[in-house]
């Protein structure tokens, strides 16, 4: 448990390094920090599909560097609008901070939970997909713009 | 001028026996999810029991103008509770109005045109179950001269057909994506005026905000997905990646999230079978 304890950290510290390393403009840490978090859902949703054998420390280190992305997405999105051409990020995000906000907080929190007492197998993770995909789902229905 | 009003005259179905049989509301549940009615017709961003409110509202802008979705809860003054189920097969098969009129093809008769007419007739019986929304909406907001509707009797004559689009691809599949899922209506690219090309079926297109793209979702675009892949995406919304669904699409994947694993199946065979198109360099 401790072994697992050390490593989760240590995969978090690990990848918040990465996300420094990811790239120095704004909008570059936020399309980290997404990558990050679609890189954790593979991982877990491997697991719940049946395509991974289920792994109580990888699905703790996956929660752990989601929750990171999570925190990192949340100060990636500065006060005044950051519109780039290459950034799917919408103008709706300023117009609609308030919400913008609670999704993304909401998405932390779904997160937070899990971690408090992860899934303990692939049916479980599968529960916590089918709670966390219409979040993730809500925010790009909205806020983000479709591929270029 | 004769000829103009001989050729744009509506084009009605025959009617048929079994637009007076009485419908089965459950398997008409299943044909209004894979059509997704609801993402169009409820009022924007509702949710949980409000989006089966079908009050309409909702605009859609695209080249040709500002659409305005109509109300199509069974409230008879301002929704379609006055219609037969023969009414709703000509708007849904032939783009017609009870009185006659043409509608414009953001209602996606292309597609519908390839209904079955028993699919009309329990879809109506579901619509007739939702909740009557008294609710008037204003009108499109189109430029000349695209205002004039008789004209679409043209597009009509140039577009509506109801013959596959990919033959010999399986049969299932190809009613839910080519008929009722009318997928090509936003991942086609059309001409000029508005029709689809479909010698790039499926091959993704620009989004009609005029922004941006809409995916490819042919063999040649939807590379390195299974079977198991798509299927898994229209469950949940995930891709292969782990990036997710967005923009209209969201309502897409909660409607066809519903569909039984089979349903959901045969659309994935469908777009493993159609011709790959590779998506343009960008």
């Amino acid at each position: 448990m401790k072994l697992s304890v050390i490593s989760t950290t240590l995969a978090a510290t690990l990848f918040a390094g990465a996300l420094f390393a990811g790239g120095h403009l704004v909008y570059e840490q936020r399309q980290a920090a997404m990558k990050s978090m679609g890189g954790s859902m593979k991982t877990l949703g491997g697991m719940a599909q049946g395509a991974m054998e289920f792994d109580g420390d990888a699905v703790a280190a996956a929660l752990a560097t989601m929750q990171a992305s999570a925190e990192m997405a949340q100060g990636a999105f500065p006060a005044e609008p950051d519109l780039d051409p290459n950034s799917r990020a919408l103008a709706a995000i300023w117009e609609n901070r308030a919400d913008f906000d609670a999704r993304l907080q909401s998405l932390a929190d779904a997160i937070t939970i899990a971690q408090a007492a992860p899934p303990a197998d692939a049916a479980a993770i599968g529960a916590f997909m089918g709670q966390v995909g219409p979040t993730c789902q809500g925010c790009h229905e909205t806020y983000r713009a479709p591929m270029q | 001028m004769g000829i103009f009003w001989f050729l744009t005259e509506p084009n009605w179905l025959t009617n048929d026996p079994i637009y007076a049989s009485s419908g089965d509301a459950v398997a008409g549940e299943r044909i209004y999810r894979i059509a997704g009615c609801g993402a169009c017709h409820m009022a924007k961003g509702a949710t949980g029991n409000d989006q089966l409110r079908l009050v309409g509202g909702q605009a859609f802008s695209s080249p040709f103008g500002t659409f305005i979705a109509p109300n199509i809860s069974p409230d008879v003054e301002t929704g379609i509770g006055g219609w037969s189920a023969f009414d709703l097969a000509n708007a849904l098969l032939r783009g017609i109005s009870p009185t006659g009129a043409h509608y414009y093809p953001v209602l996606p008769y292309a597609a519908y045109t390839r209904m079955n007419p028993s699919d009309v007739v329990d879809l109506k019986a579901f619509l007739d179950t939702l909740p009557a929304v008294a609710q008037t909406n204003p009108d499109h907001d189109l430029p000349l001269p695209f205002r004039l509707r008789r004209g679409l009797g043209l597009w009509k004559l140039l577009f509506l057909n109801d013959a596959p689009v990919i033959a010999d691809a399986p049969e299932e599949g190809r009613y839910l994506v080519e008929a009722l899922g009318h997928c090509a209506e936003c991942h086609t690219p059309r001409n000029l005026i508005g029709g689809l090309q479909t010698s790039q079926w499926l091959a993704g297109a620009p989004h009609p905000s005029g922004t941006g793209r809409i995916p490819n979702i042919t063999p040649g675009g939807l590379v390195g997905w299974s079977a198991v892949d798509i299927v898994y995406y229209l469950q949940t919304g995930f891709t292969p990646e782990f990036d997710t669904a967005g923009g209209e699409m969201v309502e897409v994947i909660a409607n066809l999230s519903k569909l039984s694993d089979e349903d959901l199946a045969n659309i994935a065979a469908y777009l493993q079978f159609v011709p790959a198109h590779t998506s343009e360099p960008r």
